[in-house]
């Protein structure tokens, strides 16, 4: 019974020594002087010497472009200080990519502190013409309220997807007046101005379509026609009702980037007078990516 | 007119009442060519990505037919028409894809959806409208030896405990 007894208060003074504040002064607290007076608010900001010893990035889901605008990129950075979560004084984040613009948030927002890890919140805006890719690097870095280091995370890779995005104008095109066997009539209202409003860059297409009498059985063949992007455009490629790339076109991107395509009929084929247009055939050619 | 001439009468005033701007456009996680990311599954595997409509430019609603012109052998549509709204970018096109389960480690499967803007077919001698085609490969890859989920390893730890304690408790039950 004594012994039980024994290692019960062994214990019991083990827990208590735990638990109790340790506190300490060294020699220049002597220099530490002030009076206290009774009802006085006072707080002191404490700062911790230890630096930061680990920023990590959650992973970053795969983003989706945002035609003709920005996409705003969300990655929660959590940071750990031995001195305590509040010890953090800042986070920024860059993204990058070969050949490609840094995005970055230099103050991302700081979202909560518990023990000694910090949760910041970053929001970079990626441009709708920032390059599809499967390997963006992100990379953050903390910087130490306490003794003002800064350490880098791991850099954590995400997925910016591929968006094929444009305007054209205007929605139409015409000839006015034919006759038969003119040749290298150009249209009286192109170019058709191709705008790229996302990130794909390659060669721009088209597919043709018939165009159809007002009896609706005559047809002006697709054919007839030539598209280039240049002005005259009779010597051009031909038009079809299947899909073509249209020679030197190119859909570059960045802001503002635009193509242009001209029309010509090289020689206006000997068919019935009439109007002829895609709207008879019940649809329109198709500028494509 | 004389007889023989041939005159074709073109649209021109209807030009003056047709909209100026078609716009549209299709976002895709998965695409080909330059930096390609393909889609990566294990044989027997179905899944469902989605491809994004976007219609964020100009103030006209878009309609767009879609249609699977490669790659039908594994992947299907839910709809062949989508209606999308200006001004939005959350359309999303659900595409199925499924590999068939006697498919080899490798296998590589195109997969190409076309898109086309549906215009209102008036105004015009030819009426221009828009089109985008999302391609990518389906790749079948080994799938992963995975770890076991938490709950498995936790429920294992559980029964390990049982069985120690009914065994210690059976040997004390012996002794006495």
């Amino acid at each position: 019974m004594e012994k039980k007894l024994v290692y019960f208060s062994v214990v019991v003074l083990m827990i208590s020594l735990m638990t109790v504040s340790v506190t300490s002064a060294g020699y220049l607290d002597r220099f530490i002087t002030g009076r206290v007076s009774a009802g006085v608010n006072v707080s002191v900001g404490i700062t911790g010497i230890h630096p930061i010893s680990d920023v990590a990035i959650d992973a970053i889901d795969a983003q989706t472009p945002t035609e003709n605008g920005i996409t705003y990129v969300p990655a929660t950075v959590r940071v750990t200080d031995s001195d305590g979560g509040y010890d953090v004084e800042s986070v920024s984040i860059v993204f990058t990519k070969s050949g490609e613009a840094t995005r970055s948030d230099s103050s991302c927002d700081f979202v909560s502190a518990g023990g000694d890890t910090a949760v910041f919140l970053c929001n970079v805006s990626m441009w709708y013409y920032d390059l599809n890719a499967d390997d963006w690097s992100a990379l953050a870095t903390a910087t130490d309220k306490g003794n003002g280091s800064y350490i880098n995370s791991t850099p954590v890779e995400f997925i910016y997807g591929l968006l094929k995005a444009m305007t054209i104008s205007p929605s139409s095109i015409s000839w006015g007046t034919l006759d038969a066997g003119d040749t290298d009539q150009s249209a009286i209202d192109d170019p058709t101005v191709i705008t790229n409003t996302g990130n794909y860059n390659d060669t721009v297409g088209l597919t043709g379509l018939n165009l159809l009498g007002a009896n609706s059985i005559d047809i002006f063949p697709a054919t007839d026609f030539a598209v280039g992007v240049s002005d005259p455009a009779c010597g051009g490629d031909q038009v079809n009702v299947s899909p073509i790339n249209v020679t030197d076109s190119i859909s570059s991107r960045g802001l503002g980037a635009t193509e242009e395509f001209y029309y010509c009929v090289p020689t206006v084929p000997n068919i019935p007078t009439q109007e002829y247009s895609t709207a008879n055939a019940g649809g329109s050619w198709i500028v494509s990516y | 007119m004389k007889r023989g001439e041939l005159v074709v009468v073109m649209f021109v005033l209807a030009i003056m009442l047709v909209g100026i701007v078609s716009a549209s456009g299709v976002s895709s996680p998965y695409w080909d060519g330059k930096e390609a990311n393909p889609l990566k599954m294990y044989k027997g595997e179905i899944t469902t990505t989605n491809l994004n409509l976007q219609n964020m430019v100009g103030d006209d609603d878009v309609t767009y037919s879609v249609a699977i012109k490669e790659g039908a052998s594994i992947a299907s549509l839910v709809q062949g028409v989508y209606a999308v709204k200006a001004h939005t970018s959350d359309t999303m096109v659900p595409l199925r894809i499924s590999v068939p389960s006697d498919a080899e480690i490798g296998d590589t499967t195109k997969v190409i959806v076309e898109f086309k803007s549906i215009t209102s077919g008036t105004g015009g001698m030819v009426t221009m409208g828009t089109g985008m085609s999302v391609s990518f490969d389906v790749v079948v890859v080994e799938k992963p030896k995975g770890n076991l989920p938490i709950t498995w390893i936790v429920a294992g730890i559980v029964v390990l405990v049982v069985l120690i304690w009914l065994i210690s408790a059976g040997r004390k039950k012996r002794k006495k």
